[in-house]
């Protein structure tokens, strides 16, 4: 039995896990995913997964999560995970590799590592305000400029969504709000960070877009109210485009970075990621329901891949697998996701239980 | 498309987003909480109104609409 100090511990990852994946609705709704859920097909590959994944992680030193992965991306694996901990080791064994991993997003963190305050931080205030200091800001409040970061915004969101799949939340990290001060008034600061915009490792078609990454920077009224979870999703009672107080950006090539402060630049790089996009749903239109379905658990396999590559390894799936997989598919009818209540998701992702 | 053009749509994809930039607000058939059209819509801050089911088929024809986001109201006609 888990000493008192750990299993609240447990309480509090569990009811994190329950919050943002079941309370979020993001389990339960079909359309979450483009092109289409990984859900229902799940169980044809998530033992298969879980196993490879596993044997990767064990060995990476552990010395902190930040060398392999973001915050977001280790509460994925552990939300996707807990299930198949139980039908892949006993309890003591699942116990061990679940308070790993929150070891592991704890270091990752700079604030509560399960978002019991509403807020997902991996800055510190003060180094959130050093940002906001060295950065010049476009006001928010002009229309025009307010419509061009929230488009690069909703277009990054949905880059991320195009080329990774159900994978998007390795490439992202929503994080915020930091507590800071900007032309002498207290505001809060939302960090949208995308990454590895160019990766190669799925030959998908990043050509045209030149940017390694890219982090906006939005400062709202101190009134806002925002409520993240573990899972980077996080919900608003006011519609965050128009509540912004002002705006800024920052765009990676490499190890250049330059400032985005006027909406030309934005303008810039919303259409050459809208580029991407298009052609990326030009493909999948052109694919089969198979095929596509074969792409979505070879991306869903690319959640993982920073952690392949801290061990120095490649993780994508097996050949034969794949090829198993194919076979399967074609006798597998796909359903919605099963429906269960909160307390049964939380008894399914409960180590202990 | 106009300034104040409410996009109406079966449901939305990626590729949607540059004509949802510009939309004044979104009706959609299909979607959830967490569908692709209501959290780009939210990051635009465009009120939208999904999983209507038959919005395309009912909204056919009519000019003009009034969407409430808040609540999750469509109204045929300026409100």
């Amino acid at each position: 039995m888990p000493a008192r100090s750990e299993s609240a511990e447990l309480d509090a990852a569990v009811e994190a896990i329950v919050k943002g994946v079941y309370d979020s609705g993001a389990l339960y709704d079909p359309h979450r995913w483009w092109p289409r859920s990984y859900l229902p097909y799940s169980p044809l590959f998530a033992a298969d997964f879980h196993s490879q994944w596993l044997d990767q992680w064990r060995e990476i030193p552990r010395q902190g999560a930040e060398r392999y992965a973001r915050s977001t991306a280790i509460w994925v694996l552990l939300a996707m995970a807990s299930r198949s901990l139980k039908t892949l080791f006993d309890e003591k064994e699942r116990m061990s590799v679940f308070l790993a991993l929150l070891d592991d997003i704890r270091s990752a963190k700079a604030g509560d590592p399960f978002c019991r305050d509403g807020r997902h931080l991996v800055l510190m205030d003060d180094e959130a305000q050093a940002i906001v200091d060295r950065l010049s800001f476009a006001d928010a409040t002009d229309r025009p400029t307010d419509r061009a970061y929230a488009g690069l915004n909703a277009t990054l969101l949905a880059f991320s969504e195009a080329v990774f799949f159900s994978a998007n939340c390795t490439v992202r990290e929503v994080h915020g709000p930091y507590l800071v001060h900007y032309d002498g008034e207290p505001r809060q600061l939302l960090v949208r960070d995308y990454y590895r915009l160019r990766d190669q490792a799925l030959e998908v078609e990043t050509a045209d877009v030149s940017y390694d990454a890219i982090r906006t920077y939005s400062l709202y009224d101190e009134t806002v109210r925002f409520e993240f979870t573990v899972l980077n999703d996080y919900t608003s009672d006011q519609p965050l485009g128009t509540a912004a107080v002002a705006h800024a950006a920052e765009l990676w090539r490499g190890d250049e970075v330059s400032a985005a402060e006027d909406v030309v630049v934005v303008g810039e790089a919303t259409a050459a990621l809208s580029a991407t996009i298009a052609a990326v749903g030009a493909r999948i239109a052109d694919t089969s329901p198979v095929d596509e379905t074969v792409e979505i658990v070879r991306r869903t396999y690319y959640r993982a891949s920073p952690i392949a590559e801290a061990v120095g390894g490649k993780w994508e799936p097996r050949p034969e697998f794949i090829l198993d997989f194919r076979v399967a598919l074609g006798d597998f009818h796909a359903t919605t996701p099963p429906s269960m209540t909160r307390r049964e998701f939380g008894v399914m992702v409960d180590p202990r239980k | 498309m106009a300034d104040d053009a409410v996009l109406v749509c079966p449901m939305t994809t990626p590729e949607w987003v540059p004509v949802m930039t510009r939309a004044a607000a979104l009706v959609a058939d299909v979607g959830g909480k967490m569908s692709h059209a209501a959290i780009v819509c939210r990051e635009l801050g465009t009120p939208a109104v999904v999983g209507t089911g038959d919005a395309t088929q009912k909204l056919a024809g009519v000019e003009a609409v009034t969407v409430d986001g808040t609540e999750g109201k469509v109204y045929a006609g300026s409100v």
